[in-house]
């Protein structure tokens, strides 16, 4: 795909971030407002995308399901580079005895896929949007550790890492000053890669009763409440899913554009 | 017996051999000369139909009499690795790195002939053999398991194997220590006087023109700009690009500085070199 | 050597100490309580008395150390006790529904084969083309679908609206298809891509390019030359796959109400059946080990110098 194309792709979903984000509501239905006289209506005039089994607005639910989906799933992201990239690059500057520590716990999580153990962790923690939040994060930190003890382990041996430290200048602020935003770079592709597949692995943990729970306007659970009404109402089911497919996709392409700009070739780095 | 005549390679827009006109005789070594990028590379790869997909090529290069440029697949193949065949210059990657050279080769021979496999194994032996090399041993060997120079004279087994009219040798000792490649040409020689077969030798590097080619022939940027018997190009360059190209000959031996020659030495020994 | 094998053998049983007693904690200490589910399943009106009596005969009154020491003994009898909701011994119960998830997977992984394979090649082959730029385009839309998604529009099609396929159940092949078809063709979103990659990439090395100057067959240079040398990458991606596949089925199983052991388990979740949570977790475990083991074996196998290397190094 060419630059043009990529610019215009990254223009109009950083458009569609702001207006999800800024405008209250768009439309002059109410997510939560029910009315049963309403219920199940296929997409018209009054009502573009139709109503669901409640008479809710279903346009109405997706723009305000943008906020919980896209907001959760970026504050489990920053969550888990919050907790995985200091604990990556502690691990990779001392070295010895903490990353002896650190090292067999992360290739122990890297083993199992995601989708897995978060699956399990949610089954161990109970459903619950808490406890999906626990397990997602808990399996996502870890690739920013095994990201950031990389980068940590690879910079170490440059050379103006050791002429910083010979001349004095103290570890943390080499890490700081000159480790730290060098792996914010790989640790910002992973992240735009990353942030679309935690929004697919959340609409599938909702989708099995694991993750939140009705009545939130959440994609996931809309797809989960939708599925009942499938035949006679596909409209619930194909609106909710076209807009997950959307946001992964423009995630995606975020990430293409981040990864080009720090190619990542770190051994034992991005997937 | 092989006659390129108006030769243009083009990518694109862009002429990456303009032109060329090259004549070939029969049990003649003929050093194709000039630096990188000048287009030798390309010229040999034309011959055998061997350029990447989005270069096109215009012109004629008549084989006996056959245009190998409007050549269908299968007479292609069925010239290839028989009558021309090629060396490389990348050893490390002439034989495909997971299948043992034995099988390189018996495959080479079961494309073209069809023989007992008792008697393939054979060729290739006494081939591998005639390389100098410890034939039994490298016929069940990977290639990682060979030094370069092995690697290149095994190489040369295999390109020989079929007893060609030609044989394109592209930069085939620029890899090599200088033992190595001395070895590599005494092959290439005994080759030539044994089976009067015609060699290209590319080359960017003259110093062993004078000994082993024939005839000379200098290229810069997609053309020939001198062409002419060894001793002549060497001794008396008429174009000021070819008198550049030999002044650059580093000398040998006489004048080279202990702290060089040293380095030289260490080459030879290269640990990586030794098969393991 | 004997030596090394021991020393894997006892940190596979420490990792797996760890991991099913760290998964023990977790179940005990997270509010939620089976019997109550129990209770709910035989329909009786829960008195503070019966519900004692219940915990004590499962032994959940017992401090948790004292609980983890019991099911650990029962496993060493290969005993991983018995279902809260059924009362079946979970072996049973696991060895019954084992095959049908085991169907699913390989179903799934011969879509994803037989939707890749060709798939990548011919993109490779005409890289840039309409074809290449199609099936990346699609690649990336499936990929970017959840994949009860994908196959609620799979049922959709063609079991309600063409009538060509059961859309539940476990009824012979024929249920088996849509199920395979959705989880094959979400995974082969990904391989499409790393195919297509491989193949270019081995089609631009120089042992290619010597063997057709040797005039070998097309055919034959790319089956036994360039296919074998994407091999290792395949292989690993396979493996990898093969791993999640696991988490794959549980959605899809729950999809399609298909009778394997990942329904098996979200069924067990809302019940917080312990033992069956426990059993699923412990096999879980042992086939994502089995599964890296033998992908790392594969690869060896297909590359004799990627053996030799890790031989040098370790």
């Amino acid at each position: 795909m060419n630059t043009t194309m990529r610019n215009a792709g990254m223009l109009i979903a950083a458009a569609a971030a702001v207006a999800l984000f800024s405008i209250p509501s768009p439309t002059p239905w109410n997510p939560y407002e029910i009315s049963m006289g309403e219920r199940l209506l296929p997409p018209g005039t009054e009502h573009w995308l139709g109503t669901d089994h409640l008479g809710r607005d279903l346009l109405a639910r997706i723009i305000a399901g943008a906020r919980p989906t896209i907001g959760i799933g970026l504050a489990v992201l920053l969550v888990s580079i919050a907790i995985g990239v200091p604990l990556g690059l502690l691990s990779g500057m001392k070295g010895g005895r903490t990353d002896s520590i650190f090292k067999p716990i992360i290739d122990g999580f890297m083993t199992f896929p995601d989708y897995l153990s978060a699956i399990i962790l949610s089954a161990l923690l109970g459903p619950g949007l808490m406890s999906m939040l626990i397990a997602v994060i808990a399996v996502k930190w870890v690739r920013y550790a095994r990201l950031a003890r990389s980068v940590a382990l690879a910079e170490k041996e440059k050379d103006y890492a050791a002429m910083a430290l010979l001349s004095g200048l103290s570890p943390v602020r080499l890490v700081l000053k000159h480790i730290l935003p060098h792996a914010m770079g790989h640790v910002a592709a992973l992240a735009a890669a990353d942030l679309g597949k935690i929004i697919l692995l959340m609409a599938s943990l909702s989708y099995l009763g694991l993750g939140s729970q009705p009545p939130a306007p959440e994609w996931g659970s809309m797809l989960s409440e939708g599925r009942a009404y499938f035949h006679a109402a596909p409209h619930l089911m194909l609106a909710p899913g076209l807009a997950v497919m959307a946001a992964v996709l423009l995630a995606g392409f975020a990430g293409n554009r981040l990864r080009d700009r720090y190619d990542v070739k770190l051994k034992g780095g991005a997937e | 017996m092989l006659a390129i005549s108006k030769l243009s390679i083009r990518s694109g827009s862009q002429e990456l051999v303009r032109s060329l006109s090259l004549e070939l005789q029969d049990g003649e070594w003929l050093g194709l000369a000039g630096e990188s990028g000048s287009g030798k590379s390309l010229t040999a790869a034309a011959i055998g139909g061997l350029l990447p997909r989005p270069l096109s090529c215009s012109g004629s290069i008549l084989w006996n009499g056959l245009e190998l440029l409007r050549l269908d697949a299968k007479s292609r193949r069925r010239l290839l690795g028989s009558e021309i065949s090629y060396v490389f210059q990348d050893y490390r990657n002439t034989f495909t790195p997971f299948l043992t050279i034995g099988s390189q080769l018996t495959e080479l021979l079961e494309a073209h002939l069809s023989l007992a496999a008792r008697d393939r194994r054979q060729r290739c032996l006494e081939e591998l053999e005639q390389a100098g090399l410890p034939a039994e041993r490298v016929f069940g060997s990977y290639p990682y398991q060979l030094s370069g120079g092995q690697l290149q004279r095994a190489a040369i087994a295999a390109a020989l194997l079929l007893r060609p009219k030609l044989l394109i040798a592209d930069e085939p000792t620029t890899a090599l220590d200088s033992l190595s490649s001395r070895k590599v040409l005494g092959l290439l020689d005994a080759a030539k006087s044994r089976f009067g077969i015609s060699i290209i030798w590319i080359t960017h590097d003259l110093r062993h023109a004078r000994r082993h080619a024939d005839r000379i022939a200098v290229m810069r940027t997609g053309s020939i700009v001198e062409t002419g018997s060894a001793r002549q190009v060497l001794e008396h360059p008429a174009h000021p690009y070819s008198r550049r190209l030999i002044a650059s000959i580093p000398p040998l031996r006489r004048e080279m500085p202990e702290r060089l020659a040293a380095s030289a030495g260490l080459e030879g020994e290269d640990p990586l070199d030794h098969p393991r | 050597m004997a030596a090394s094998i021991a020393r894997k053998v006892l940190r596979l049983l420490v990792f797996l100490l760890g991991l099913t007693f760290l998964s023990f904690c977790l179940l005990k200490l997270v509010p939620g309580d089976p019997v109550r589910g129990i209770l709910r399943v035989d329909e009786m009106a829960a008195t503070q008395d019966q519900m004692g009596g219940i915990r004590k005969e499962l032994g959940l009154d017992l401090p948790l150390y004292r609980q983890y020491g019991i099911w650990l003994s029962q496993l060493l009898k290969l005993d991983l006790g018995s279902s809260y909701l059924s009362g079946r011994p979970v072996a049973a119960e696991f060895a019954e529904k084992l095959p049908n998830t085991l169907a699913l997977a390989a179903g799934s992984l011969l879509v994803m084969l037989l939707v890749s394979l060709p798939l990548g090649a011919l993109a490779a082959r005409h890289r840039n083309r309409w074809l290449d730029r199609m099936s990346r385009y699609m690649s990336a839309a499936v990929s970017s679908m959840p994949s009860f998604w994908l196959g609620l529009l799979l049922i959709d099609l063609f079991a309600v609206r063409l009538q060509l396929l059961p859309p539940m159940g476990s009824e012979g092949i024929a249920s088996l298809i849509l199920p395979s078809a959705t989880l094959g063709l979400s995974m082969a979103a990904l391989y499409v891509g790393l195919i297509r990659s491989s193949l270019i990439e081995s089609g631009s090395q120089e042992f290619i390019l010597s063997a057709r100057a040797r005039g070998i067959h097309p055919f034959r240079i790319f089956v036994r030359h360039q296919l074998r040398h994407s091999l290792v990458p395949l292989l690993t991606l396979l493996g990898e796959s093969l791993a999640s596949l696991l988490g794959g089925t549980v959605v899809i199983e729950t999809l399609f109400n298909y009778p394997g052991i990942g329904k098996w388990i979200v069924d067990a979740v809302s019940a917080r059946d312990y033992p069956v949570i426990m059993g699923y977790v412990l096999f879980a475990a042992l086939f994502i080990l089995l599964v890296n083991r033998s992908t790392e074996a594969a690869c060896r196998l297909a590359n004799p110098e990627l053996a030799r290397k890790e031989l040098r190094h370790s």
